[in-house]
C-alpha cells in the first residue's frame, strides 16, 4: 500500500534517531558487564559479577516478584474493565462522548508527579494504608488511558456493517460482542494490555508517592542508585530490556499475523457476498 | 532504667561480658555465624544472672516492618538470628530522611521500626511519631558507652524523665572525603576547599541540613538556635562553596561517583561510607578525615513508631543490634562506629581505624574520651519548626534552593 | 416480526445499553483520579499544619507559592526546558515518522519495532545513562579525547538544561514517533506525489503540503511532551546540576520534604494552570490557521 520513494535527507534522520535511542542503551548494557563497579571509561574488563549479585539479592527478587504480581493485575483489570469503556464509548449517546472521553483521556496529559501527590493525599485523606494495593490504583489511572487509546482506535476501525448484519439476524448485543467484535479486535486488544503490562511494570514516578512497605522494582533501582555505586540497575534494566524484547518480538509478529489474517477474512467475506 | 542500676554492678556487667567477648571472637573466626548466635544470646543471660535487672528480651517472631536507608536493615549481620527467631524484615527503602515522616504521617505507615538522626527528634515528637521504648526489654542497652546513656540537655533520645524514644546504634561523623590518587594527602581544613585550585573540582550533595549543621559548626554557631540575622554569614560561606562544584549530587552515592568518575576531588560534607563505596567501584584511593574545624556527628537511633503492631519482635530485633559482637558486624558492615563500649574492641582494624577508638580505655565506664570526639564533632539539633528568633527548618531549606540557584 | 412499539423499545435499550459499560471506568476514574484532584485542588487552599492541613481556608498556599523567587526561577526554567524538549522531539520525529510512512517500504515493521522496543528501557536508567555519556570521562568526552580533538573534557555537556533536556527527548522521542505516525497513516502518497509532480521543492512540499495536514498530532506530540518534561522531578536531579533545576523537584520537596500540602498543591496548580494555557493558545493558534478540521477520505 505505501508507495518507496527516495527520501534521502529523513532516511538520514531516521538513522540518526535510531543511534540516539540506542547509544544509551548501548551503554547501559555494556557497563553492566565492567569488571569494577564505575560507570565511565575507561573500560576496565568484563565480568559477570554484578549480574551473580543482583539475582541473588532476595530484594531483586521480592520485588521483581511484586512488580509482575502489580503489572498482571493492573492489565487483567484494565483488560476487562477499558474493553466494556471502549465498546461503551464508541456506542453510547452522542452527548455522553464528550464528558466521557475527557474523563477518560485526562490522565494522560497530566504528569505523574501530580497523579501521584494527589493519591497520596487522598489517600492519607481517607486513613487508606499505603501499600501494593494502592500502588494497583496509581497504576490503573496512569495506564488506562493509554489501553483506552488504543482499543477506541480499533473498535472505530471496524466495520458496523459486520455487527449491523449480526443484530439484524437477531443475535443479542453479547451474543455479537463475543461471535463478531472479539475475535476481529482481539490481537489488537491482547497488544494493548502488554503495553499496559509494561506500562506498569516500569511505572516509577507516581509509585515513588505512593508505595508501601511491599516494593516494587523501579523502586529498587532507585534505591540503590542511592546507596551504591555498583551497575546494579544497569544489570535489571539489561535483563528487562531483554525479557520485554522477547515478549514484544512475539507480540509484534501476532499482531502483524493477525492484520494479515484479518484483511484475509474480509475479503472471504466481501468476495463471498460479492458472489 | 539506665540511671538507676548501680555503677558497680556495670563495670562487672562489662568485664565480663569482654572476657566472654574475647573468646567468643576466636570462636567466631571457626566457627562462624552460629557462634555468634549463640554468643548474642550470652548478654541476655547475663544480664538475667549478672545482678541488677531481671531485663530479658522478649520472644521474636512475625514481621517487622522497616523505614530507613538502604543498607540499615543490616541483612548480613541479623541473618542467623533473623533465621533462629523466624523472623522476616520487610524494608521499605528512603532516599531522604524527610521521606520518613512523610511515609509514616501521609501513609498512616503500619511501620514497626524506622531509623532517626537525633536532630529530628522534636519535629517526630511534635508529629506523634515517637513511642517510648521499654529498655527493660533491652538488656544490652547497658552495653552503651555512657555518652549514649546520659539524658542529654538537648533530650535528643532521652526524655527528662528518663524514658527512651530513640536507641542509638550506629553512629559516625562527617569529613573531608577526598580522593588520594590526585589530593595526595587530603586536606587539614574546610576552608581549603575554596582554595581556586578546586574551582568545579568539589562535590557536594543535596542535603540542606547537612549542609547548614556542617557550616554552622565551621562557623561556630548552633543550628538549632541560629539567629536570623547571623544567617547571612551561613549563606555567604554556601554560596562560595557550591560555586566551587559542578553540580549537586542528589545522593552519597552520586557524590562518590563523581569522584571515582574523575569530575571532582574533593567532597564537602564527606563520610567515611563513602571510602567503602568507591572501593566497590575499583577506586580504593578514596579517604576521608576529620578535618580541624572539626564537624557534626550523626547518631541514627532506633524509634518504634506509634503505629506498630509487633514490638516485642522489635526489641529483640534492638536488643539484638546492641549485643557486642553483632554491634562491631554491624559497624563493619555500615562502614560506620559502634555504640556499644565492647564492641570498640571487635571491630577490624580498617573500621578501627576511621574513629579515634585508641582513644578509649577499655573499661572506662565514663566514656570521658569518646566525649573529646564528640566536642570536635557534636551532636547538634535541628534548627526549630517554629521560632521567630532563629531561623527556621522550612527557612533553611528555602535557602537552600536559593543559595543553589544563585551560586 | 416485532411490532413497531417492540422495535422502538429494543432500540431505545440498545442505545442505552453500551452506554452503561463505561461504568466501571467511569466510577473508577471518578474515585480515583477526580476526587483525589478534586481534594488536592482544595488543600490548596488550606493551612499548612505539618503533613497535614487544617480548616482556615486562606490564599497563603498560593501567595508562598508565587513569593518564592526560586519558584519563579525554576517555573520558567520547566517551561523553557519544557518547549525545547517538545521542540526537539517533534523536529526529530516529524522526518522519521515521514520516512516510514512513505520511503520505509519492507523495512517499516523492522524501524517501527526497534523505535517502540527502547520503550521498555527502564526510565531511570536512560537518565543515568546519559551521564555516562556526557560526563567528563563518559562517552564524547573519552571519544574525542582519544582522536585528539580536545585535551580537557568538555564540561558543558552534563548538569545543565542541555543534558536534561538531552534526556527527556531521549524518554519521549518513541512516543512522539507513534502518535506521528499515526497521524501520518491516513495521509495518501498520492498527496505528496502530486505536490512534487507539481514542482515544488522539499521545503514547500513540507510547508504547504505536509505540514498542515500533520498539524494536529504533531501538536498534540508537542503538548504532550512539553507538559511531560516541564513536571519532570527525576531527570533533572541526575542530570540537571543547577542550572537545569526544574519545578518539579520543589513540589516533591514541599509535600514530603517539608510537608507542606497547601504549598506543593499551589504550585502543582499554577504549573497545570499554565499547561492549560499554552494548551489553550495551540488549540487557538490551530484554529486561525484552520488547521484543526482536516478530515481524510479514503
Amino acid at each position: 500500500m505505501s508507495v518507496t520513494q527516495r527520501s534521502p535527507i529523513t532516511y538520514a534522520v531516521t538513522l540518526l534517531a535510531l543511534v540516539f535511542l540506542y547509544l544509551p542503551l548501548a551503554m547501559v548494557v555494556l557497563f553492566s558487564f565492567h569488571a569494577t563497579g564505575a560507570v565511565s571509561f575507561p573500560f576496565t574488563g568484563f565480568s559477570l559479577r554484578w549480574y551473580r549479585e543482583t539475582l541473588g539479592d532476595e530484594i531483586f527478587r521480592s520485588t521483581l516478584w511484586n512488580s509482575t504480581v502489580v503489572a498482571i493485575s493492573v492489565s487483567v483489570v484494565t483488560l476487562v474493565i477499558g474493553t466494556m469503556a471502549a465498546y461503551g464509548l464508541t456506542r453510547c449517546a452522542p452527548r455522553l462522548r464528550a464528558p466521557l472521553a475527557l474523563l477518560f483521556f485526562l490522565p494522560i496529559t497530566l504528569p505523574g508527579l501530580f497523579v501521584g501527590i494527589a493519591l497520596l493525599v487522598y489517600f492519607a485523606r481517607l486513613d487508606i494504608q499505603l501499600s501494593l494495593t494502592t500502588v494497583m490504583i496509581g497504576h490503573f489511572v496512569y495506564v488506562f488511558p493509554y489501553f483506552l487509546l488504543v482499543a477506541k482506535a480499533a473498535l472505530d476501525r471496524l466495520d458496523p456493517a459486520l455487527e449491523e448484519a449480526a443484530a439484524d439476524l437477531g443475535a443479542s448485543p453479547w451474543r455479537i460482542f463475543r461471535k463478531v467484535t472479539l475475535p476481529l479486535i482481539w490481537p489488537v486488544l491482547a497488544g494493548a494490555t502488554a503495553l499496559a503490562f509494561a506500562l506498569s511494570f516500569d511505572e516509577f514516578i507516581i509509585t515513588f508517592f505512593i508505595i508501601g512497605p511491599d516494593s516494587t522494582l523501579p523502586m529498587f533501582m532507585y534505591s540503590r542508585l542511592h546507596r551504591t555505586v555498583d551497575p546494579a540497575i544497569n544489570v535489571v534494566s539489561t535483563l528487562l530490556l531483554a525479557i520485554t524484547l522477547v515478549f514484544w518480538v512475539i507480540a509484534f509478529a501476532f499482531a502483524v499475523r493477525a492484520a494479515r489474517g484479518r484483511a484475509r477474512a474480509t475479503d472471504t467475506l466481501l468476495g463471498e457476498a460479492a458472489a | 532504667m539506665a540511671d538507676n542500676i548501680p555503677g558497680r554492678d556495670v563495670l562487672v556487667t562489662t568485664r565480663v561480658a569482654l572476657e566472654h567477648a574475647r573468646i567468643s571472637r576466636l570462636t567466631l573466626l571457626r566457627r562462624g555465624g552460629t557462634a555468634a548466635l549463640g554468643l548474642g544470646l550470652m548478654p541476655t543471660v547475663l544480664a538475667a544472672c549478672g545482678g541488677g535487672d531481671e531485663a530479658a528480651a522478649p520472644e521474636a517472631s512475625g514481621t517487622i516492618d522497616y523505614l530507613s536507608w538502604t543498607g540499615y536493615d543490616i541483612p548480613d549481620p541479623m541473618k542467623a538470628w533473623k533465621a533462629e527467631n523466624s523472623v522476616n524484615v520487610k524494608p521499605t527503602y528512603i532516599g531522604n530522611h524527610d521521606d520518613i515522616q512523610a511515609k509514616i504521617k501521609a501513609g498512616g505507615g503500619a511501620y514497626d521500626l524506622i531509623t532517626y538522626y537525633q536532630g529530628y527528634k522534636d519535629l517526630y515528637t511534635e508529629l506523634d511519631i515517637l513511642s517510648t521504648i521499654d529498655t527493660g526489654k533491652i538488656p544490652n542497652i547497658d552495653g552503651l558507652f555512657s555518652v549514649f546513656k546520659e539524658p542529654d540537655a538537648r533530650n535528643l533520645w532521652i526524655e527528662e524523665d528518663g524514658d527512651w524514644t530513640g536507641v542509638p546504634w550506629t553512629w559516625g561523623s562527617i569529613g573531608i572525603t577526598w580522593e588520594d590518587a590526585r589530593v595526595p594527602g587530603g586536606l587539614s581544613s574546610w576552608y581549603d576547599l575554596l582554595d581556586a585550585k578546586f574551582k568545579g573540582r568539589v562535590a557536594m550533595v543535596n542535603d540542606p541540613l547537612g549542609a547548614f549543621t556542617l557550616t554552622s559548626h565551621i562557623l561556630g554557631k548552633d543550628p538549632a538556635a541560629l539567629p536570623k540575622a547571623e544567617y547571612a554569614e551561613i549563606r555567604d560561606f554556601l554560596t562560595k562553596m557550591v560555586a566551587q562544584t559542578k553540580t549537586v549530587s542528589p545522593g552519597f552515592s552520586e557524590m562518590t561517583k563523581a569522584l571515582v568518575d574523575g569530575e571532582a576531588d574533593v567532597c564537602y560534607q564527606g563520610w567515611a561510607y563513602q571510602n567503602y563505596l568507591a572501593a566497590q567501584a575499583g577506586n580504593k584511593t578514596v579517604k576521608t578525615k576529620t578535618p580541624e574545624e572539626g564537624a557534626f556527628s550523626f547518631c541514627d537511633l532506633y524509634a518504634i513508631p506509634t503505629t506498630t503492631d509487633n514490638a516485642d519482635t522489635v526489641h529483640a530485633w534492638i536488643n539484638q543490634s546492641l549485643d557486642p559482637i553483632l554491634n562491631a558486624r554491624i559497624a563493619e558492615y555500615l562502614v560506620a562506629a559502634v555504640t556499644v563500649e565492647a564492641a570498640a574492641d571487635l571491630i577490624n582494624a580498617d573500621t578501627k581505624a576511621l574513629y579515634p577508638y585508641d582513644d578509649l580505655e577499655l573499661g572506662d565506664t565514663t566514656g570521658e574520651r569518646l566525649n573529646k570526639l564528640f566536642e570536635l564533632a557534636p551532636f547538634y539539633g535541628n534548627p526549630p519548626i517554629e521560632s521567630d528568633e532563629f531561623v527556621t527548618f522550612g527557612e533553611m531549606q528555602e535557602a537552600w534552593e536559593e543559595i543553589k540557584q544563585s551560586a | 416480526m416485532t411490532s413497531v412499539a417492540e422495535a422502538s423499545r429494543e432500540t431505545r435499550r440498545a442505545r442505552f445499553g453500551p452506554g452503561a459499560l463505561t461504568l466501571p471506568a467511569a466510577f473508577g476514574l471518578l474515585l480515583f483520579f477526580a476526587a483525589p484532584l478534586g481534594t488536592f485542588f482544595l488543600y490548596s487552599f488550606l493551612t499548612n499544619s505539618l503533613y497535614e492541613v487544617s480548616r482556615p481556608l486562606t490564599l497563603e498556599g498560593y501567595s508562598d507559592a508565587l513569593s518564592s523567587e526560586v519558584n519563579r526561577t525554576l517555573g520558567v526554567n520547566s517551561l523553557v526546558v519544557g518547549l525545547c524538549a517538545a521542540a526537539a522531539t517533534v523536529v526529530i520525529g516529524l522526518p522519521v515518522a515521514y520516512w516510514l510512512r512513505f520511503a520505509a517500504g519492507r523495512w517499516q515493521v523492522l524501524v517501527l519495532f526497534l523505535i517502540t522496543a527502547t520503550l521498555f528501557a527502564s526510565y531511570l536508567v536512560r537518565i543515568f545513562a546519559w551521564q555516562s555519556i556526557l560526563g567528563g570521562n563518559g562517552l564524547l568526552n573519552s571519544g574525542l579525547r582519544r582522536l585528539g580533538v580536545i585535551d580537557e573534557p568538555l564540561g558543558f555537556l552534563l548538569y545543565n538544561r542541555f543534558s536534561v533536556t538531552v534526556a527527556l527527548v531521549h524518554i519521549f522521542l518513541p512516543y512522539v514517533v507513534l502518535v506521528l505516525y499515526a497521524g501520518f497513516r491516513p495521509v495518501s502518497p498520492a498527496l505528496v506525489e502530486a505536490a512534487q509532480d507539481l514542482g515544488a521543492n522539499a521545503f514547500t512540499r513540507w510547508r504547504r503540503v505536509i505540514l498542515p495536514l500533520v498539524a494536529a498530532p504533531a501538536v498534540t506530540a508537542f503538548m504532550l511532551v512539553f507538559v511531560l518534561s516541564a513536571a519532570d522531578y527525576v531527570t533533572p536531579q541526575f542530570v540537571g546540576g543547577t542550572d537545569g533545576a526544574l519545578l518539579g523537584v520543589r513540589i516533591q520537596a514541599a509535600l514530603t520534604g517539608v510537608g507542606n500540602w497547601p504549598l506543593g498543591a499551589a504550585l502543582s496548580f499554577l504549573m497545570l494552570a499554565a499547561f492549560l494555557l499554552c494548551y489553550l493558545l495551540t488549540v487557538l493558534a490551530l484554529r486561525l490557521l484552520r488547521l484543526d478540521r482536516i478530515r481524510f477520505v479514503s
